[in-house]
Protein backbone atom coordinates (compact mmCIF):
# COMPACT_ATOMS: atom_id res chain seq x y z
CA UNK A 1 0.00 0.00 0.00
CA UNK A 2 1.29 3.46 -0.76
CA UNK A 3 2.87 4.74 2.46
CA UNK A 4 0.74 7.88 2.74
CA UNK A 5 -2.53 5.93 2.51
CA UNK A 6 -1.29 3.46 5.11
CA UNK A 7 -0.42 6.31 7.47
CA UNK A 8 -3.90 7.79 7.03
CA UNK A 9 -5.53 4.44 7.74
CA UNK A 10 -3.45 3.84 10.84
CA UNK A 11 -4.45 7.15 12.31
CA UNK A 12 -7.70 7.16 14.22
CA UNK A 13 -8.14 10.83 13.57
CA UNK A 14 -9.51 12.37 10.44
CA UNK A 15 -6.49 13.96 8.76
CA UNK A 16 -6.93 17.35 7.16
CA UNK A 17 -4.84 16.12 4.25
CA UNK A 18 -1.23 15.98 3.19
CA UNK A 19 1.11 18.84 4.14
CA UNK A 20 4.18 18.97 1.92
CA UNK A 21 7.51 20.29 3.17
CA UNK A 22 10.04 20.74 0.40
CA UNK A 23 13.63 21.81 0.90
CA UNK A 24 13.58 24.18 -2.03
CA UNK A 25 16.31 26.44 -0.74
CA UNK A 26 19.98 25.59 -0.64
CA UNK A 27 23.07 26.23 1.45
CA UNK A 28 25.41 25.05 -1.27
CA UNK A 29 27.64 27.82 -2.54
CA UNK A 30 27.85 26.55 -6.11
CA UNK A 31 24.06 26.25 -6.46
CA UNK A 32 23.34 29.61 -4.80
CA UNK A 33 26.26 31.36 -6.43
CA UNK A 34 24.28 33.00 -9.24
CA UNK A 35 22.46 34.96 -6.64
CA UNK A 36 25.50 35.61 -4.50
CA UNK A 37 27.46 37.01 -7.44
CA UNK A 38 24.60 39.29 -8.33
CA UNK A 39 24.76 40.36 -4.72
CA UNK A 40 22.53 43.41 -4.91
CA UNK A 41 20.21 44.30 -2.12
CA UNK A 42 17.10 44.55 -4.21
CA UNK A 43 14.26 42.05 -4.20
CA UNK A 44 15.21 38.83 -5.83
CA UNK A 45 13.08 35.80 -6.43
CA UNK A 46 14.00 32.21 -5.71
CA UNK A 47 15.05 30.83 -9.04
CA UNK A 48 14.58 27.11 -8.52
CA UNK A 49 11.42 27.03 -6.48
CA UNK A 50 7.77 27.99 -6.84
CA UNK A 51 7.67 29.25 -3.28
CA UNK A 52 8.88 32.61 -1.96
CA UNK A 53 11.38 32.98 0.84
CA UNK A 54 11.59 35.69 3.47
CA UNK A 55 14.76 35.89 5.55
CA UNK A 56 14.62 37.01 9.19
CA UNK A 57 17.84 37.75 11.06
CA UNK A 58 17.85 37.48 14.86
CA UNK A 59 20.38 38.71 17.39
CA UNK A 60 22.71 35.74 17.65
CA UNK A 61 25.71 34.39 15.75
CA UNK A 62 24.72 34.10 12.08
CA UNK A 63 25.37 30.77 10.31
CA UNK A 64 28.07 30.93 7.65
CA UNK A 65 25.52 30.16 4.94
CA UNK A 66 23.48 33.30 5.72
CA UNK A 67 24.62 35.10 2.52
CA UNK A 68 23.37 32.15 0.47
CA UNK A 69 19.92 32.31 2.09
CA UNK A 70 19.99 36.10 1.67
CA UNK A 71 20.43 35.69 -2.08
CA UNK A 72 17.39 33.39 -2.29
CA UNK A 73 15.02 35.64 -0.36
CA UNK A 74 12.59 38.17 -1.79
CA UNK A 75 12.33 40.07 1.52
CA UNK A 76 14.89 40.50 4.31
CA UNK A 77 13.86 41.55 7.81
CA UNK A 78 16.06 42.18 10.83
CA UNK A 79 14.54 41.61 14.25
CA UNK A 80 16.01 44.46 16.33
CA UNK A 81 19.59 43.45 17.25
CA UNK A 82 19.69 41.15 14.22
CA UNK A 83 20.68 44.36 12.43
CA UNK A 84 23.85 44.53 14.57
CA UNK A 85 24.66 40.95 13.54
CA UNK A 86 24.09 41.79 9.88
CA UNK A 87 26.29 44.88 10.13
CA UNK A 88 29.12 43.20 12.07
CA UNK A 89 29.14 39.63 10.77
CA UNK A 90 28.23 39.71 7.07
CA UNK A 91 31.58 41.30 6.08
CA UNK A 92 33.35 38.44 7.91
CA UNK A 93 31.83 36.02 5.40
CA UNK A 94 33.53 37.94 2.56
CA UNK A 95 37.07 38.41 3.89
CA UNK A 96 38.43 39.48 0.50
CA UNK A 97 35.87 42.23 0.02
CA UNK A 98 35.73 45.74 1.43
CA UNK A 99 33.35 45.61 4.44
CA UNK A 100 31.54 48.79 3.40
CA UNK A 101 30.82 47.26 -0.03
CA UNK A 102 29.50 44.08 1.58
CA UNK A 103 27.21 46.11 3.83
CA UNK A 104 25.84 48.10 0.91
CA UNK A 105 25.12 44.82 -0.87
CA UNK A 106 23.18 43.51 2.12
CA UNK A 107 20.69 46.17 3.06
CA UNK A 108 17.65 44.80 4.88
CA UNK A 109 14.21 45.88 3.73
CA UNK A 110 12.86 46.26 7.28
CA UNK A 111 14.14 46.41 10.85
CA UNK A 112 11.38 45.68 13.34
CA UNK A 113 11.05 45.05 17.05
CA UNK A 114 11.21 46.88 20.34
CA UNK A 115 14.57 48.32 19.21
CA UNK A 116 16.22 48.03 22.61
CA UNK A 117 19.17 46.05 21.21
CA UNK A 118 20.00 47.73 17.90
CA UNK A 119 23.00 50.04 18.19
CA UNK A 120 22.43 53.71 17.37
CA UNK A 121 25.15 53.74 14.70
CA UNK A 122 23.71 50.64 13.01
CA UNK A 123 20.20 52.09 13.05
CA UNK A 124 21.43 55.36 11.52
CA UNK A 125 23.41 53.52 8.84
CA UNK A 126 20.48 51.45 7.59
CA UNK A 127 17.96 54.26 7.98
CA UNK A 128 20.08 56.45 5.67
CA UNK A 129 20.19 53.62 3.13
CA UNK A 130 16.39 53.51 3.07
CA UNK A 131 15.62 50.55 5.33
CA UNK A 132 12.19 50.89 6.93
CA UNK A 133 12.53 51.00 10.73
CA UNK A 134 9.41 49.98 12.66
CA UNK A 135 9.53 50.74 16.37
CA UNK A 136 7.24 48.52 18.43
CA UNK A 137 8.67 49.25 21.85
CA UNK A 138 5.11 49.75 23.15
CA UNK A 139 4.54 46.02 22.66
CA UNK A 140 6.33 44.13 25.42
CA UNK A 141 4.03 41.12 25.21
CA UNK A 142 5.60 39.47 22.15
CA UNK A 143 9.14 38.66 21.10
CA UNK A 144 10.92 40.45 18.27
CA UNK A 145 10.62 37.31 16.13
CA UNK A 146 6.88 37.17 16.74
CA UNK A 147 6.58 40.83 15.70
CA UNK A 148 8.52 40.14 12.50
CA UNK A 149 6.47 37.07 11.57
CA UNK A 150 3.25 39.01 12.16
CA UNK A 151 4.57 41.82 9.99
CA UNK A 152 5.46 39.38 7.20
CA UNK A 153 1.97 37.83 7.33
CA UNK A 154 0.24 41.20 7.18
CA UNK A 155 2.47 42.93 4.66
CA UNK A 156 2.52 40.21 1.99
CA UNK A 157 -1.19 39.87 1.11
CA UNK A 158 -0.27 39.17 -2.50
CA UNK A 159 1.75 36.07 -1.62
CA UNK A 160 0.10 32.67 -1.27
CA UNK A 161 0.95 31.77 2.33
CA UNK A 162 1.09 28.06 1.47
CA UNK A 163 3.94 28.93 -0.88
CA UNK A 164 5.71 31.29 1.50
CA UNK A 165 8.53 30.12 3.75
CA UNK A 166 10.18 32.19 6.46
CA UNK A 167 13.83 31.33 7.04
CA UNK A 168 15.11 32.49 10.43
CA UNK A 169 18.83 32.69 11.18
CA UNK A 170 20.37 33.32 14.61
CA UNK A 171 17.38 31.48 16.09
CA UNK A 172 19.09 28.65 17.95
CA UNK A 173 21.94 28.60 20.40
CA UNK A 174 22.57 31.60 22.61
CA UNK A 175 20.39 32.18 25.65
CA UNK A 176 18.14 29.19 26.22
CA UNK A 177 15.05 31.24 27.08
CA UNK A 178 15.42 33.06 23.74
CA UNK A 179 15.69 29.74 21.93
CA UNK A 180 12.56 28.45 23.72
CA UNK A 181 10.72 31.66 22.83
CA UNK A 182 11.73 31.26 19.16
CA UNK A 183 10.52 27.66 19.13
CA UNK A 184 7.26 28.84 20.72
CA UNK A 185 6.72 31.15 17.73
CA UNK A 186 6.54 28.04 15.53
CA UNK A 187 3.54 26.92 17.62
CA UNK A 188 1.92 30.36 17.52
CA UNK A 189 1.87 30.36 13.72
CA UNK A 190 1.44 26.57 13.41
CA UNK A 191 -1.21 26.52 10.72
CA UNK A 192 -0.60 29.81 9.00
CA UNK A 193 3.03 30.06 7.91
CA UNK A 194 5.91 27.72 7.20
CA UNK A 195 8.78 28.84 9.41
CA UNK A 196 12.22 27.21 9.51
CA UNK A 197 14.71 28.06 12.28
CA UNK A 198 18.41 27.68 11.51
CA UNK A 199 21.60 27.35 13.45
CA UNK A 200 24.99 26.52 11.96
CA UNK A 201 24.33 22.81 12.54
CA UNK A 202 20.56 22.31 12.34
CA UNK A 203 17.26 23.29 10.83
CA UNK A 204 14.02 23.10 12.80
CA UNK A 205 10.42 23.25 11.68
CA UNK A 206 7.04 22.36 13.14
CA UNK A 207 4.89 19.47 11.91
CA UNK A 208 1.42 20.47 13.12
CA UNK A 209 -0.93 17.68 14.12
CA UNK A 210 -3.89 16.84 11.94
CA UNK A 211 -1.90 16.29 8.75
CA UNK A 212 0.09 13.57 7.10
CA UNK A 213 3.44 15.28 6.57
CA UNK A 214 5.38 14.57 3.41
CA UNK A 215 8.93 15.89 3.89
CA UNK A 216 11.12 16.16 0.79
CA UNK A 217 14.71 16.54 1.98
CA UNK A 218 17.83 17.58 0.10
CA UNK A 219 20.35 15.01 1.21
CA UNK A 220 23.18 16.87 -0.47
CA UNK A 221 23.27 19.07 2.64
CA UNK A 222 20.59 17.78 5.03
CA UNK A 223 21.25 14.85 7.32
CA UNK A 224 22.12 12.12 7.72
CA UNK A 225 20.98 12.77 11.29
CA UNK A 226 17.48 13.99 12.01
CA UNK A 227 14.89 13.82 14.76
CA UNK A 228 11.26 14.13 15.82
CA UNK A 229 10.79 15.87 19.16
CA UNK A 230 7.48 16.13 21.06
CA UNK A 231 8.11 19.57 22.56
CA UNK A 232 5.14 20.89 24.47
CA UNK A 233 3.03 17.78 24.86
CA UNK A 234 3.51 14.01 24.89
CA UNK A 235 2.52 12.01 21.82
CA UNK A 236 0.46 8.86 22.20
CA UNK A 237 0.98 7.87 18.59
CA UNK A 238 3.50 8.82 15.93
CA UNK A 239 4.19 6.92 12.72
CA UNK A 240 6.89 7.55 10.15
CA UNK A 241 8.42 6.22 6.97
CA UNK A 242 11.75 7.02 5.36
CA UNK A 243 13.82 6.92 8.54
CA UNK A 244 16.38 4.31 9.53
CA UNK A 245 14.42 3.78 12.74
CA UNK A 246 10.81 4.42 11.86
CA UNK A 247 8.16 4.97 14.47
CA UNK A 248 5.22 2.63 14.66
CA UNK A 249 2.67 3.43 17.32
CA UNK A 250 5.20 4.69 19.84
CA UNK A 251 4.54 6.57 23.03
CA UNK A 252 6.84 9.56 22.91
CA UNK A 253 7.21 11.84 25.84
CA UNK A 254 10.08 13.50 27.60
CA UNK A 255 11.99 10.93 29.59
CA UNK A 256 10.82 8.01 27.47
CA UNK A 257 10.94 7.31 23.78
CA UNK A 258 12.28 10.54 22.37
CA UNK A 259 13.40 10.12 18.80
CA UNK A 260 16.69 11.80 18.21
CA UNK A 261 19.97 10.94 16.54
CA UNK A 262 18.11 8.97 13.89
CA UNK A 263 19.06 8.95 10.22
CA UNK B 1 2.07 34.54 54.95
CA UNK B 2 5.50 33.09 54.26
CA UNK B 3 5.70 32.49 50.48
CA UNK B 4 6.45 28.76 50.70
CA UNK B 5 3.40 28.05 52.89
CA UNK B 6 1.21 30.09 50.58
CA UNK B 7 2.45 28.16 47.58
CA UNK B 8 1.69 24.85 49.30
CA UNK B 9 -1.81 26.00 50.19
CA UNK B 10 -2.51 27.22 46.68
CA UNK B 11 -1.55 23.92 45.21
CA UNK B 12 -4.28 21.33 45.16
CA UNK B 13 -1.75 18.57 45.09
CA UNK B 14 0.00 17.10 48.07
CA UNK B 15 3.55 18.35 47.74
CA UNK B 16 6.37 15.94 48.56
CA UNK B 17 8.13 18.80 50.30
CA UNK B 18 10.57 21.56 49.54
CA UNK B 19 13.36 20.89 47.03
CA UNK B 20 16.25 23.30 47.44
CA UNK B 21 18.43 24.34 44.51
CA UNK B 22 21.48 26.30 45.57
CA UNK B 23 23.98 27.85 43.19
CA UNK B 24 26.93 26.74 45.25
CA UNK B 25 29.38 26.68 42.38
CA UNK B 26 30.85 29.75 40.71
CA UNK B 27 32.02 30.93 37.30
CA UNK B 28 33.85 33.91 38.75
CA UNK B 29 37.59 33.69 38.17
CA UNK B 30 38.54 35.44 41.40
CA UNK B 31 36.38 33.20 43.55
CA UNK B 32 37.42 29.99 41.81
CA UNK B 33 41.06 31.03 41.48
CA UNK B 34 42.33 29.16 44.54
CA UNK B 35 41.39 25.98 42.79
CA UNK B 36 42.58 27.12 39.39
CA UNK B 37 46.02 28.06 40.67
CA UNK B 38 46.35 24.70 42.35
CA UNK B 39 45.45 23.32 38.95
CA UNK B 40 46.26 19.69 39.54
CA UNK B 41 44.20 16.93 38.10
CA UNK B 42 43.59 15.11 41.31
CA UNK B 43 40.33 14.98 43.15
CA UNK B 44 39.48 18.25 44.75
CA UNK B 45 36.49 19.07 46.85
CA UNK B 46 34.29 22.11 46.54
CA UNK B 47 35.59 24.48 49.15
CA UNK B 48 32.56 26.66 49.70
CA UNK B 49 29.75 24.16 49.50
CA UNK B 50 28.51 21.12 51.37
CA UNK B 51 27.62 19.43 48.12
CA UNK B 52 29.87 17.55 45.68
CA UNK B 53 30.20 18.40 42.03
CA UNK B 54 30.88 16.06 39.14
CA UNK B 55 31.81 17.63 35.79
CA UNK B 56 30.76 15.98 32.53
CA UNK B 57 32.18 17.23 29.23
CA UNK B 58 30.20 16.64 26.04
CA UNK B 59 31.27 16.94 22.41
CA UNK B 60 30.45 20.55 21.70
CA UNK B 61 32.17 23.91 22.14
CA UNK B 62 33.14 24.21 25.82
CA UNK B 63 32.13 27.39 27.70
CA UNK B 64 35.04 29.63 28.64
CA UNK B 65 34.38 29.04 32.35
CA UNK B 66 34.94 25.26 32.01
CA UNK B 67 38.32 25.41 33.83
CA UNK B 68 36.60 27.09 36.79
CA UNK B 69 33.99 24.33 37.01
CA UNK B 70 36.79 21.78 36.58
CA UNK B 71 38.54 23.14 39.65
CA UNK B 72 35.37 22.77 41.74
CA UNK B 73 34.63 19.18 40.76
CA UNK B 74 35.62 16.05 42.64
CA UNK B 75 35.17 13.84 39.56
CA UNK B 76 35.58 14.69 35.86
CA UNK B 77 34.04 12.53 33.16
CA UNK B 78 34.26 12.93 29.39
CA UNK B 79 31.39 11.62 27.30
CA UNK B 80 33.15 10.15 24.25
CA UNK B 81 34.07 13.08 21.96
CA UNK B 82 34.02 15.40 24.96
CA UNK B 83 37.59 14.15 25.37
CA UNK B 84 38.47 15.71 22.01
CA UNK B 85 37.03 19.01 23.22
CA UNK B 86 39.00 18.79 26.46
CA UNK B 87 42.21 18.02 24.57
CA UNK B 88 41.75 20.72 21.90
CA UNK B 89 40.01 23.53 23.72
CA UNK B 90 41.31 23.62 27.29
CA UNK B 91 44.75 24.94 26.23
CA UNK B 92 42.98 27.79 24.40
CA UNK B 93 41.67 29.02 27.76
CA UNK B 94 45.27 29.38 28.99
CA UNK B 95 46.95 31.18 26.06
CA UNK B 96 50.07 32.01 28.10
CA UNK B 97 50.69 28.42 29.17
CA UNK B 98 52.30 25.51 27.33
CA UNK B 99 49.42 23.40 25.91
CA UNK B 100 51.03 20.15 27.03
CA UNK B 101 51.23 21.44 30.61
CA UNK B 102 47.56 22.52 30.50
CA UNK B 103 46.57 19.05 29.25
CA UNK B 104 48.52 17.33 32.01
CA UNK B 105 46.75 19.54 34.55
CA UNK B 106 43.34 18.56 33.18
CA UNK B 107 43.27 14.79 33.02
CA UNK B 108 39.76 13.35 33.19
CA UNK B 109 39.07 10.51 35.60
CA UNK B 110 36.88 8.60 33.13
CA UNK B 111 36.01 8.63 29.44
CA UNK B 112 32.78 6.77 28.77
CA UNK B 113 30.40 6.25 25.88
CA UNK B 114 30.16 4.36 22.63
CA UNK B 115 33.57 5.82 21.72
CA UNK B 116 32.68 6.45 18.07
CA UNK B 117 33.70 10.11 18.24
CA UNK B 118 36.88 10.16 20.34
CA UNK B 119 40.01 10.46 18.21
CA UNK B 120 42.53 7.64 18.47
CA UNK B 121 45.37 10.00 19.42
CA UNK B 122 43.26 11.60 22.17
CA UNK B 123 42.23 8.20 23.52
CA UNK B 124 45.85 7.01 23.59
CA UNK B 125 47.00 10.18 25.31
CA UNK B 126 44.55 9.96 28.18
CA UNK B 127 44.83 6.19 28.49
CA UNK B 128 48.60 6.53 29.01
CA UNK B 129 47.95 9.15 31.71
CA UNK B 130 45.76 6.70 33.60
CA UNK B 131 42.26 7.82 32.61
CA UNK B 132 39.79 4.94 32.82
CA UNK B 133 38.25 4.31 29.39
CA UNK B 134 34.86 2.54 29.43
CA UNK B 135 33.68 1.30 26.05
CA UNK B 136 29.91 0.94 25.82
CA UNK B 137 29.58 0.68 22.07
CA UNK B 138 27.28 -2.32 22.55
CA UNK B 139 24.68 0.03 24.01
CA UNK B 140 23.10 2.02 21.19
CA UNK B 141 19.88 2.67 23.09
CA UNK B 142 21.13 5.51 25.28
CA UNK B 143 23.11 8.66 24.61
CA UNK B 144 26.66 9.17 25.84
CA UNK B 145 25.39 11.64 28.43
CA UNK B 146 22.89 9.10 29.75
CA UNK B 147 25.67 6.52 30.03
CA UNK B 148 27.83 8.98 31.99
CA UNK B 149 25.04 9.96 34.38
CA UNK B 150 24.22 6.33 35.03
CA UNK B 151 27.91 5.65 35.69
CA UNK B 152 28.09 8.57 38.13
CA UNK B 153 25.03 7.30 40.00
CA UNK B 154 26.38 3.78 40.28
CA UNK B 155 30.00 4.56 41.01
CA UNK B 156 29.48 7.06 43.83
CA UNK B 157 27.58 5.02 46.43
CA UNK B 158 29.35 6.86 49.23
CA UNK B 159 27.99 10.24 48.12
CA UNK B 160 24.60 11.46 49.32
CA UNK B 161 22.76 11.96 46.01
CA UNK B 162 20.76 14.85 47.44
CA UNK B 163 24.09 16.65 47.89
CA UNK B 164 25.53 15.66 44.53
CA UNK B 165 25.28 17.91 41.49
CA UNK B 166 26.30 16.98 37.97
CA UNK B 167 27.53 19.93 35.89
CA UNK B 168 27.41 19.27 32.15
CA UNK B 169 29.30 21.47 29.69
CA UNK B 170 28.95 21.34 25.90
CA UNK B 171 25.33 20.33 26.42
CA UNK B 172 23.52 23.11 24.59
CA UNK B 173 23.92 24.60 21.13
CA UNK B 174 25.22 22.43 18.33
CA UNK B 175 22.94 19.87 16.68
CA UNK B 176 19.38 20.39 17.88
CA UNK B 177 18.61 16.69 18.21
CA UNK B 178 21.64 16.32 20.52
CA UNK B 179 20.40 19.24 22.61
CA UNK B 180 16.92 17.70 22.81
CA UNK B 181 18.44 14.36 23.83
CA UNK B 182 20.51 16.07 26.56
CA UNK B 183 17.42 17.82 27.89
CA UNK B 184 15.60 14.48 27.81
CA UNK B 185 18.25 13.07 30.18
CA UNK B 186 17.10 15.62 32.79
CA UNK B 187 13.66 13.99 32.66
CA UNK B 188 15.08 10.47 32.86
CA UNK B 189 16.88 11.26 36.12
CA UNK B 190 14.24 13.72 37.36
CA UNK B 191 13.98 12.54 40.92
CA UNK B 192 17.35 10.94 41.43
CA UNK B 193 20.11 13.39 40.57
CA UNK B 194 20.52 17.13 40.30
CA UNK B 195 21.86 17.82 36.79
CA UNK B 196 22.68 21.26 35.40
CA UNK B 197 23.33 21.77 31.67
CA UNK B 198 25.56 24.67 30.64
CA UNK B 199 26.21 26.68 27.54
CA UNK B 200 28.27 29.85 27.36
CA UNK B 201 25.14 31.92 27.93
CA UNK B 202 22.75 29.79 30.00
CA UNK B 203 22.28 27.20 32.67
CA UNK B 204 19.38 24.75 32.58
CA UNK B 205 17.97 22.42 35.21
CA UNK B 206 14.76 20.48 35.81
CA UNK B 207 12.19 21.34 38.49
CA UNK B 208 10.28 18.08 38.92
CA UNK B 209 6.61 18.33 39.75
CA UNK B 210 5.41 17.38 43.21
CA UNK B 211 7.75 19.74 45.08
CA UNK B 212 7.86 23.35 46.10
CA UNK B 213 11.14 24.48 44.60
CA UNK B 214 13.30 26.96 46.50
CA UNK B 215 15.97 28.28 44.13
CA UNK B 216 18.86 30.21 45.67
CA UNK B 217 20.55 32.09 42.84
CA UNK B 218 23.91 33.83 42.73
CA UNK B 219 23.07 37.13 41.12
CA UNK B 220 26.74 38.04 40.80
CA UNK B 221 26.78 35.90 37.65
CA UNK B 222 23.25 34.53 37.17
CA UNK B 223 20.57 36.59 35.49
CA UNK B 224 19.06 39.06 35.30
CA UNK B 225 17.16 37.09 32.67
CA UNK B 226 15.63 33.72 33.45
CA UNK B 227 12.74 31.51 32.38
CA UNK B 228 10.41 28.64 33.16
CA UNK B 229 9.67 26.41 30.18
CA UNK B 230 7.04 23.64 30.09
CA UNK B 231 8.91 21.36 27.70
CA UNK B 232 7.17 18.04 27.43
CA UNK B 233 3.70 18.82 28.71
CA UNK B 234 1.44 21.85 29.16
CA UNK B 235 1.06 23.23 32.68
CA UNK B 236 -2.43 23.97 34.01
CA UNK B 237 -1.05 25.79 37.03
CA UNK B 238 2.32 27.26 37.92
CA UNK B 239 3.02 29.70 40.75
CA UNK B 240 6.22 31.55 41.48
CA UNK B 241 7.75 34.18 43.74
CA UNK B 242 10.97 36.13 43.33
CA UNK B 243 10.54 36.98 39.64
CA UNK B 244 9.74 40.32 38.07
CA UNK B 245 6.73 38.74 36.33
CA UNK B 246 5.53 36.12 38.74
CA UNK B 247 3.11 33.38 37.83
CA UNK B 248 -0.01 32.91 39.92
CA UNK B 249 -1.65 29.56 39.20
CA UNK B 250 -0.97 30.50 35.58
CA UNK B 251 -1.33 28.00 32.75
CA UNK B 252 1.69 27.68 30.46
CA UNK B 253 2.11 25.82 27.18
CA UNK B 254 3.79 25.97 23.82
CA UNK B 255 1.56 27.92 21.47
CA UNK B 256 0.52 30.10 24.37
CA UNK B 257 2.36 31.60 27.33
CA UNK B 258 5.79 30.32 28.37
CA UNK B 259 7.91 32.28 30.81
CA UNK B 260 10.92 33.57 28.87
CA UNK B 261 12.85 36.84 29.23
CA UNK B 262 11.69 36.97 32.86
CA UNK B 263 13.91 38.76 35.37
CA UNK B 264 15.26 37.73 38.77
CA UNK B 265 13.83 40.01 41.45
CA UNK B 266 15.21 38.26 44.52
CA UNK B 267 18.05 36.01 45.63
CA UNK B 268 15.46 33.30 46.23
CA UNK B 269 12.93 32.19 43.65
CA UNK B 270 10.16 29.72 44.49
CA UNK B 271 8.22 27.68 41.98
CA UNK B 272 5.45 25.10 42.21
CA UNK B 273 3.87 23.49 39.17
CA UNK B 274 1.71 20.57 38.11
CA UNK B 275 4.28 19.48 35.51
CA UNK B 276 8.06 19.18 35.21
CA UNK B 277 9.52 22.55 34.22
CA UNK B 278 12.87 23.65 32.84
CA UNK B 279 14.41 26.46 34.86
CA UNK B 280 16.95 28.53 32.97
CA UNK B 281 19.12 31.46 33.97
CA UNK B 282 21.29 33.71 31.87
CA UNK B 283 24.98 33.49 32.75
CA UNK B 284 27.29 36.51 32.77
CA UNK B 285 30.86 35.32 32.55
CA UNK B 286 33.69 37.85 32.77
CA UNK B 287 37.16 36.41 32.23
Amino acid sequence: MFPIRRLCCQSNRIMAGVMKHVTDYTIHANRGSNHEAAGHSGRQGNHHSESSAVLVLLNYRLPRFTPLLWSQACLRVCADGGANRLYDELPQFFPRDDPSVVRLRHKPDVIKGDLDSIRADVRDYYEKLGTIIIDQSHDQETTDLHKCIRFIKESTPQLDKTLLKVLVVGALGGRFDHEAANINVLWTFANSLRIILFSEESSLTLLPTGYVHEIHVDRSFEGPHCGLVPVGAPSLSTTSTGLYWNLGTCLTEQGRCLTSCFV
